[in-house]
């Protein structure tokens, strides 16, 4: 059979059909997604971020804690500079009379007494209402051995304890406790070595010691007490070495004081700054060694979050100063003086001003809640709104070559406070943080933020910002030297090799471990913590700045991100910075340069052999030469006995008070610890084609 | 001869049942190949959007409107969100496809043995069998058509939204519309009825 044959005409319509149906569809406009030819990253799950609680500062846990019952220890420096005592069995000088009592800060004459007094007083009142204790910082050492000797064994902390207790003068004392400090015969009086008014395990017999530390211990107390005190009076020997703090340039009452503190009371400290004969030193191998810092540091004192507030406080003096910081006097300064009427017959005191240093170290709260109320109590007390001293110029002293009559003077008092800096903790956690990306989108999931790149030319940056947190301790921080500023890459999720996508290769997602199925490929990212800890050269990321943004008021830091070193997947970063001392500016203290002073070796020399000489030709001359009343007298080129005399030492000034700030400064200040702990996500949201 | 009905055998029966099972066989199984190898191995992960597109095409069906919804995948969405709308894209997808390729397959089947039956009588055999001829011709292209319009619904649809196209798109996406329309010609030329066929004839007896 013949095959039938399609006609021409129908072919062509066949194949016009074809062509207007392929032309129909590619005008058949279809709006639709693209579907793009890369794994798609979001699959990805990159672990949430553990959140730790480390790096809060230390003061913030103990900040709470002001709200305890206050206690407080009233250490009262008991050196005999202080209590004008003269110590030397010859002296030019008169000691005391019916009328008056030389006693330095705690003078007396008929019924005027040193503000000192005043001051203690008003410490007591500002402590009114909580537990007060009085002790004794003198020049008497209860070491270790002599305590162990006595019965009193245990750990360092148990032995500081006992020490405490037999240094209790009294507890809860009335304000007339005082007055009792100062005695006729001036080796009876509380400032005397060796002084009888040590022991006062008396006042506490009574109740077995309830009111002690130790209490049932205080017979013992007692007898070690006697002995204690027995080797100071007998005529025969000298006191063991180790029993006294005389002469020891690394030992002062204020150093006793510190290392017997108990750290759980608030502790206010009198300090007499002539006493403190060096703050500084030197090991026997040459290393130096600031006494007053390494004692701070070795009890903890700001470790443990607590505060010292330090007072400067102009007071008046009459009495003897047999030393003057490392300065010792065979004959002492006379300071301060009864004022002689013609028949010799006193009539009046005429004290001369000296400074008095009182440290309070408690809990911050409690140091600022007792300072406020102390300030306040002594503003108010009318005693401390008088003037005192020479009204006629009877007194006058040598200082610059230079004749200084002394006028009457008010007392004032400066105050600054110390605790350890904080500038805060800037976190991820921060109300407030915020990360701006040049270009990248950021989002934030579960309280971290996650910036997410794409594109491997060129360079990002990141902001991130964070409100100024209040600034405590410090004025501010010089971050240009901030040191151990870093941005670490501590945990990533990346792209780590392609496989051909077959039934072989398929792999299970695990957590350190997914791939992302893309046609044929298997895109594999593997998870690893600091992977650039090796190779930190490798890292995309760079701190580049760190800066205050006085403008927007924020702590800004600048992340760089190279792009070409970046690779597919997740980066979690920590961007952290050390704070240490270096950075610190402490707040500006105007009155130290003003109130302080330091002496000289040379200084110390000359005066030594100069109240050498005036104690041997004293002697000689069975006279004081009219100049020497008071202070050396004026200035006069005319010399004493063939030797010049010198400017009078400048014990109106509170001697190294500069130094006793800076290592108050030195022992609250922090040795790196992090000012910035921040963790955020870097997404990089695409593969780059091969 | 006109009112004589032509003797059949068994075996020519079962051969033509054969034929049939394997020609329109082949593309069934090009198609679970490309659902369960093709698209897993070859193609995974590159599903378009169809309940999108769709819901462009046809807006307000609220099942499209729901199953684009379920397809959706926002930026900033948790990864286990992601893997759930891709889950759905690539079943929509692969649904779609089937979907779409079974019509063209079913019409296809439907029409070749709607011929088949047309032209069974056994009268008049020279003009049955020019007007088989004909009619053949005639459904061949429009069997010719509906695939390639079931391909062309496929790639307006989806295909051409997918980057990336490589050679395994158009092989496991096409290939079973073409294995249709050669289904219906294998089955039109080898497993004509037997008043059509015969040893030389247009249409080949098996």
């Amino acid at each position: 059979m013949k095959k039938p044959r399609c006609a021409g005409g129908k072919k062509l319509a066949l194949c016009l059909l074809a062509l207007a149906l392929l032309t129909g569809c590619s005008r058949w406009k279809v709006e639709g997604r693209t579907v793009e030819a890369a794994p798609a990253l979001e699959l990805l799950s990159m672990p949430a971020y553990e959140d730790s609680e480390e790096g809060v500062p230390a003061a913030a846990s103990t900040a709470s804690t002001g709200e305890t019952a206050l206690r407080v220890d009233l250490w009262l420096d008991a050196s005999q500079v202080m209590g004008g005592v003269n110590e030397h069995a010859e002296s030019i000088y008169p000691r005391a009379s019916a009328k008056y009592r030389q006693g330095g800060f705690h003078y007396r004459y008929q019924g005027q007494v040193g503000w000192y007094e005043n001051v203690l007083q008003e410490a007591l009142a500002a402590a009114e209402g909580s537990r007060v204790r009085l002790l004794r910082a003198g020049n008497e050492r209860l070491t270790d051995d002599f305590l162990r000797s006595q019965g009193f064994d245990g750990t360092e902390e148990q032995l500081r304890s006992f020490r405490r207790d037999l240094l209790t003068y009294a507890v809860d004392p009335m304000p007339d406790v005082f007055s009792s400090f100062s005695s006729e015969k001036m080796t009876d009086s509380f400032y005397a070595l060796g002084s009888p008014l040590m022991n006062q395990m008396e006042r506490f017999a009574g109740d077995g010691g309830a009111l002690l530390e130790n209490p049932g211990r205080v017979e013992q107390m007692n007898g070690a007490l006697q002995t204690f005190a027995a080797a100071f009076h007998q005529k025969k020997e000298e006191p063991p070495a180790e029993y006294s703090a005389v002469e020891k340039d690394d030992d002062s009452p204020l150093f006793y004081a510190l290392q017997n503190l108990d750290l759980s009371r608030l502790s206010v400290i009198t300090c007499d700054p002539a006493v403190l004969r060096r703050l500084s030193g030197t090991e026997t191998d040459g290393t130096p060694v600031d006494y007053l810092e390494q004692i701070l540091k070795e009890r903890g004192v700001f470790d443990q979050g607590l505060m010292a507030g330090l007072y400067v406080m102009q007071l008046d003096y009459m009495g003897q100063m047999t030393s003057f910081g490392a300065a010792d006097f065979a004959e002492p300064l006379l300071w301060g003086r009864p004022d002689y009427a013609e028949t010799r017959a006193t009539q009046g005191a005429m004290p001369m001003p000296r400074l008095l240093l009182a440290l309070v170290v408690g809990q911050p709260a409690q140091v600022r809640a007792y300072t406020e109320k102390w300030n306040s109590l002594l503003d108010q007390d009318e005693k401390l709104q008088e003037t005192r001293g020479p009204e006629k110029g009877q007194l006058c002293y040598t200082a610059n070559g230079e004749t200084v009559t002394q006028q009457p003077f008010a007392f004032f008092y400066e105050y600054t406070d110390i605790q350890r800096p904080s500038a805060g903790l800037y976190t991820q956690r921060e109300e407030g943080f915020a990360v701006q990306a040049e270009s990248g989108a950021v989002s934030r999931e579960n309280g971290l933020y996650t910036v997410r790149l794409t594109g491997r030319e060129g360079s990002e940056s990141l902001t991130l910002r964070w409100p100024l947190q209040q600034m405590e301790g410090a004025e501010t921080l010089d971050l240009s030297q901030l040191t151990g500023k870093s941005v670490r890459v501590i945990d990533s999720l990346l792209l780590d090799s392609v496989l051909p996508n077959t039934p072989e290769t398929a792999m299970e997602s695990g957590a350190d471990r997914q791939a992302l199925t893309l046609r044929d490929k298997q895109y594999v990212f593997v998870r690893q913590e600091n992977p650039f800890d090796d190779a930190p050269e490798q890292s995309p990321f760079a701190l580049t700045g760190l800066r205050w943004n006085e403008e927007r008021h924020c702590l800004e830091a600048e992340l760089q991100v190279e792009r070409e070193k970046l690779k597919s997947g997740y980066y979690r970063l920590e961007v952290e910075a050390e704070l240490s001392g270096q950075q610190i500016l402490w707040p500006k203290v105007e009155w130290e340069k003003r109130l302080g002073t330091e002496i000289t070796n040379s200084q110390i020399s000359t005066w030594e052999s100069f109240t050498q000489h005036l104690y041997r030709c004293g002697r000689r001359l069975k006279n004081v030469p009219k100049q020497f009343d008071h202070a050396w007298g004026p200035a006069t080129s005319k010399p004493y006995q063939d030797v010049t005399i010198p400017d009078f030492p400048p014990v109106y000034r509170a001697l190294h008070l500069q130094s006793l700030l800076e290592q108050l400064r030195e022992g609250a200040n922090v040795e790196n610890v992090p000012l910035i702990r921040c963790v955020l996500d870097v997404f990089v949201a695409d593969v780059p084609n091969p | 001869m006109g009112n004589r009905r032509s003797r059949l055998r068994y075996s020519n029966r079962t051969k033509v049942l054969l034929c049939y099972l394997a020609a329109f066989g082949l593309p069934v199984l090009w198609m679970l190949a490309g659902f369960f190898w093709g698209y897993p191995y070859k193609l995974a992960g590159s599903a378009p959007h169809i309940a999108e597109t769709l819901l462009g095409l046809f807006p307000g069906q609220a099942r499209l409107t729901a199953a684009a919804s379920a397809a959706e995948t926002p930026a900033g969405a948790a990864p286990e969100l992601w893997r759930l709308a891709l889950r759905q894209r690539e079943e929509q997808w692969l649904l779609f496809w089937a979907a779409v390729w079974a019509a063209a397959w079913l019409l296809t089947l439907l029409l070749q043995l709607g011929w088949r039956l047309r032209h069974s009588k056994p009268c008049f055999a020279a003009r049955n069998t020019r007007r088989a001829i004909r009619d053949y011709r005639l459904t061949q292209t429009v069997i010719w058509a509906v695939n390639l319009a079931g391909a062309a619904v496929l790639w307006l649809l989806g295909v051409q939204f997918v980057q990336g196209r490589t050679g395994w798109d158009y092989a496991i996406y096409f290939s079973p519309f073409l294995l249709n329309a050669l289904a219906a010609v294998g089955c039109f030329r080898l497993a004509a009825p037997p008043v059509l066929s015969g040893k030389g004839a247009f249409f080949k007896r098996l």
